[in-house]
């Protein structure tokens, strides 16, 4: 254990642990999204973590913002269990193909791609606000209690199907490029399926945590998870989830709409500039 | 059996059960004892498995719910979930 935790002496990096695990918990709650978008580059640059153990560390930051806020969430009737349970097994899959193709694709292809994907989604979600299939007879097959106005909303899913596919291809991108299906799976739920987006952010954030589980326990087991740093982003993760849940309380659809946009457009540029070699 | 009950009841036992381990791994291992890293260890397994349960819970609730369609969702996310992680730990 010494040499585990005993490399980490200094406070304020254990308390940098803790505040990056509130920035992403809160992030990750809230939108939807792992945190792997801030876990990683922190980790690597900052900490000077190796990729794989930054990767091993950014999974279990995930699972603990995943757990906390979807318990939360659960409470409250605001994820689709039925339909993310539907959406894994695609997403699963698709993880499982993109570790066994990895080798024969070029990853700037990829991310080229997934810009592109990530900047026509944001544009959507700006332009259109979405969209969402909410009956106007209020009977809907689904239903999720919006916290800020304390009403339940009944709405129907469009194209499960090709939601699952959909979902898979968000696997397969998120297992090649290590960055989290969060920002693709809540579009093609909010955009494609007609979910509301509060429900698919929740949702997103329960299947995250299930995608991330398979890397995570494979991480351990090879001993690549710094377990000292992993029990203090844990902690601050897990207050990060409880803050970015109850600040999605108080924030309405609309305006969760064009934060989502805005960390989709910033994802973009990033992925962009990681594909060109530039960061 | 309420779905959404015990699933939320299975991840925050799961999370609750891991941080205080954790906590207590972290100042086992800071006074040097070598029970420490053993507990952390076991903190951050408890916290990875959460997921997983929390998709057995769904299962089984859809189940107990006589819900056949969405307990055969769940059934084959678990199968598949498995099959993922043997794939990752043979690669």
């Amino acid at each position: 254990m010494k040499t585990v935790i005993a490399f980490i002496v200094d406070p304020l990096l254990l308390l940098g642990l803790v505040i990056l695990g509130i920035v992403a918990g809160i992030l990750g709650a809230l939108l939807g999204v792992g945190g792997g978008i801030i876990f990683i580059p922190v980790l690597t640059i900052v900490y000077g973590l190796t990729p794989v153990s930054a990767a091993a560390l950014s999974l279990v930051g995930i699972i603990a913002i995943s757990s906390w806020g979807s318990a939360i969430y659960l409470n409250k009737g605001v994820p689709n269990i039925r339909i993310g349970l539907m959406l894994e097994i695609g997403g699963v899959t698709g993880a499982i193909i993109g570790a066994m193709v990895a080798v024969y694709l070029e990853d700037w292809i990829l991310m080229a791609v997934f810009s592109v994907v990530m900047i026509f989604s944001a544009y959507r979600m700006i332009r259109n606000g979405g969209s969402e299939n909410i009956p106007e007879n209020g009977d809907g097959e689904f239903e999720y209690n919006d916290l800020k106005c304390g009403e339940t909303v009944c709405y129907d899913v469009e194209h499960k199907t090709g939601g699952t596919i959909g979902s898979m291809f968000a696997g397969m991108i998120s297992s090649l490029t290590g960055v989290g299906g969060g920002v693709i799976k809540v579009p093609i739920m909010n955009i494609y399926m007609k979910m509301p987006i509060k429900a698919a952010a929740a949702t997103s954030s329960y299947s995250l945590g299930i995608t991330a589980f398979s890397g995570a326990v494979v991480y351990l087991i090879h001993g690549s998870v710094p377990l000292g740093m992993a029990a203090f982003l844990i902690i601050g993760s897990v207050i990060g989830a409880e803050a970015g849940t109850r600040i999605s309380a108080r924030i309405d659809a609309s305006s969760l709409k064009k934060y989502f946009s805005l960390l989709l457009m910033a994802s973009a540029v990033l992925m962009l500039l990681h594909a060109g070699g530039y960061v | 059996m309420n779905l959404l009950d015990s699933i939320a009841k299975t991840l925050r036992l799961c999370v609750i059960l891991s941080v205080a381990i954790a906590v207590i791994g972290l100042m086992a291992g800071y006074t040097g004892s070598p029970y420490g890293e053993g507990l952390t260890w076991l903190a951050v397994l408890i916290l990875i498995l959460s997921p997983f349960a929390g998709v057995v819970a769904a299962t089984i609730s859809l189940a107990y719910g006589k819900d056949r369609k969405w307990a055969a969702f769940g059934v084959l996310l678990i199968i598949v979930s498995l099959i993922g992680m043997a794939v990752a730990l043979i690669q």
